[in-house]
């Protein structure tokens, strides 16, 4: 477990002063497009931006209210939460490549194994059965293609 | 007599056996995802809203208003029989409903909630039917400085109740309100915030944020709090006695006065009136001592106070176009999605849908009591889905329902990316209902703000000249005053019932632990 105190706000107030520039930058960008100095495009994201900017130097200032320590996981669980999270991107990369059935077999195995510690057998069982039921009520009940790969 | 003509037909509408098809498998669903754990009704909507697509829009918001219901009821049978409950509002209900759960009362006070709820739910959309028209049809007058003022006092007064501090809700409104800039401009039709990337030309689909937030990052949070199997106390009968009956008689129209009176107000979010109506009751009774330790009129008041409440919410969606709480929003944005726009114009412009929905949620109502007490043993039995099988389904129908939407990888991608984003947001305690609401409602007040200027010729003082504006603002500064006091005090009841054993999202017994499973 890694304790945090004070970054997180610090690092809150960091994004949002470089959120707030951004948007201002893109205001700016936008300014020449206006149809009057407070009518166009450029008004609402110049205005957040001042916001943001704001927020952000206020937060940076603030003195800290508590001593509450955030705690991130870490160990196992923090393990099996990245790979989760390993496992979801690595689902939207591939089923453009290699389609619906195979993607989504190997996600569903993969999660089985890591979230609920399924044997590697009980988890292929469980995959093709879900792999199968999310086809039927995608594909057949809702009418979405489902992205065809180089496999199926 | 024109609205009640209007509510008869859709009455007509939905009284046919498909629509009423569609109702009843909205309410069981929505009961079925509400008491699996860790999921709330603003989970159970987000989750569904894609599958709901293949739908026509009344008969899917039909079904979304169902899941609602649902949802909310599943909350109450967890917070009762497992002390776990499925949103903040449902805590009171959890503090003397399982107590008398372990005294073996279990089915008496979900009988007591079913009733509560459905008396309440009858009261709040009886008051929805007569109210909702009203507001819309003053709201028709307003111009686009009054309905500016107007999101913005929603928007300040719910920044106010989402989290703890207001800075940092300021900070994720604001943030929300970017990324609703991201696509084509509302004025110019110029693309804007998209810095050549084609995918942001066509701006973030609503969807990808609602499932990332509140489906994704669910599942995230039950992985670390290591979600686990659970045990439910007895439930024996599920019908409350007639001294259960003569004891919740008042607390209940008690519960559903405060609920749908403060509920049509901004800021006032079913956590709120369900603890003062848990206060109220405390305060009344003669016998005080008996609350925290299994008082019937402590399931009885907050229960029919959180669904008069969820009721009342319909009121300012549906004429204002205005969510008071989160499952709302997320409502508001199935709405759009739909392509439909919630306000004023919605009673106007789509009268047989509104009467529809309303219609479809007293017949919700009425199959949510008669479905769900004899069958209060079998919902509890879903509690004992594993959590690890029950996760990755979760995820997958997210993922491949983010995609649905406009068969976008890109959207999907976005969903797991907020999803990871929602977990570091609720961690580090930023809420995220902000982002939501300014998303949501982005476009709509920039529009407003924008033609409010034009009309001025830049002159920011219309926003006080004009009368219902000013009163608006005025408003806007003692609501929000007030329901600062109000949270305040809601903190403090939240902590005292988690000092008393109450464990939000944790078990108390358990059969075994997910973790634990083969390998």
């Amino acid at each position: 477990m890694r304790k945090i105190a004070g970054i997180p706000r610090k690092t809150g107030a960091f994004i949002s002063l470089f959120l707030g520039i951004v948007s201002v930058v893109e205001a700016a960008r936008l300014y020449p497009y206006r149809t009057d100095f407070w009518a166009g495009d450029h008004i609402f994201p110049g205005l957040i931006g001042a916001i943001l900017v704001a927020a952000g130097l206020f937060l940076l200032l603030k003195r800290e209210e508590s001593s509450r320590r955030f705690v991130l996981p870490g160990g196992k669980i923090g393990r099996k939460m990245t790979a989760t999270a390993g496992v979801l991107i690595s689902y939207c990369l591939l089923i453009g490549y290699a389609g619906y059935v195979f993607s989504t077999f190997l996600a569903f195995l993969f999660l089985l194994r890591i979230i609920g510690n399924y044997r590697w057998a009980d988890s292929a069982l469980f995959s093709g059965l879900f792999t199968c039921a999310l086809y039927l009520l995608f594909s057949e009940f809702l009418k979405t293609p489902l992205p065809n790969g180089f496999l199926f | 007599m024109e609205t009640l003509l209007f509510l008869l037909n859709g009455f007509r509408e939905v009284l046919t056996p498909f629509n009423l098809l569609i109702v009843a498998a909205g309410s069981v669903v929505g009961t079925i995802v509400g008491v699996l754990p860790g999921l709330g009704p603003t989970s159970a909507i987000a989750i569904l809203l894609p599958v709901t697509m293949v739908l026509d829009p009344v008969q899917g918001i039909i079904m979304m208003a169902g899941i609602y219901y649902g949802a909310m009821y599943g909350g109450s049978t967890t917070a009762i029989l497992m002390n776990i409950p499925g949103e903040s509002s449902s805590v009171p209900t959890a503090l003397d409903g399982y107590p008398l759960a372990r005294q073996g009362r279990g089915g008496a006070a979900l009988g007591i909630a079913a009733i509560g709820s459905f008396a309440a739910g009858i009261f709040g959309l009886i008051g929805l039917v007569l109210l909702a028209p009203v507001l819309a049809d003053q709201a028709l007058k307003f111009g686009p400085p009054e309905y500016f003022v107007l999101l913005l006092m929603a928007l300040l007064i719910l920044f106010n109740i989402s989290g703890r501090s207001f800075l940092k809700s300021v900070i994720m409104g604001a943030a929300g309100f970017l990324a609703s800039f991201a696509g084509i401009g509302l004025s110019s039709g110029v693309p804007r915030f998209s810095w050549g990337i084609p995918v942001l030309a066509g701006g973030i689909e609503l969807i990808s944020i609602i499932i990332g937030f509140f489906a994704i990052t669910e599942v995230l949070k039950g992985l670390e709090e290591r979600r686990v199997r659970i045990q439910q106390e007895h439930i024996k009968r599920t019908f409350p006695g007639k001294e259960d009956l003569k004891r919740s008689g008042m607390p209940i129209v008690r519960g559903s006065l405060l609920g749908f009176f403060l509920g049509i107000l901004p800021g006032f979010s079913a956590t709120v009136t369900s603890f003062l109506s848990y206060d109220l009751e405390k305060r009344l009774s003669k016998h005080p001592d008996r609350f925290g330790k299994g008082a019937i009129e402590g399931v009885a008041g907050p229960e029919s106070a959180n669904n008069a409440t969820s009721s009342g919410g319909f009121i300012p969606l549906f004429s204002l176009g205005i969510p008071s709480s989160p499952p709302l929003a997320v409502l508001l944005a199935a709405f759009m999605i739909y392509g439909l726009t919630p306000g004023p114009v919605l009673f106007e412009q789509n009268s047989a849908f509104v009467w529809t929905v309303i219609a479809s949620m007293f017949i919700g109502n009425i199959i949510l009591l008669v479905l769900n007490l004899p069958m209060v043993g079998l919902w509890a039995k879903l509690t004992e889905v594993p959590f690890g099988l029950l996760a990755p389904a979760i995820l997958m129908i997210s993922l491949l329902g983010a995609y649905s939407v406009r068969n976008s990888l890109f959207d999907c991608l976005a969903a797991v990316a907020f999803g990871l984003l929602g977990y570091l947001f609720h961690k580090f305690q930023w809420p995220v209902i902000p982002f939501i609401l300014c998303f949501v409602l982005g476009p709509k007040m920039e529009m407003a703000f924008i033609q409010s200027l034009e009309i001025s010729s830049g002159s920011w003082l219309i926003f006080v000249q004009r009368p219902v504006s000013f009163a608006l603002l005025v408003l806007a500064t003692v609501l929000f005053i007030l329901s600062s006091v109000l949270m305040k005090r809601t903190r403090k009841g939240k902590d005292a019932g988690k000092g008393a054993g109450l464990k939000e999202r944790q078990p108390i017994r358990t059969i075994e632990t997910w973790e634990g499973k083969g390998s």
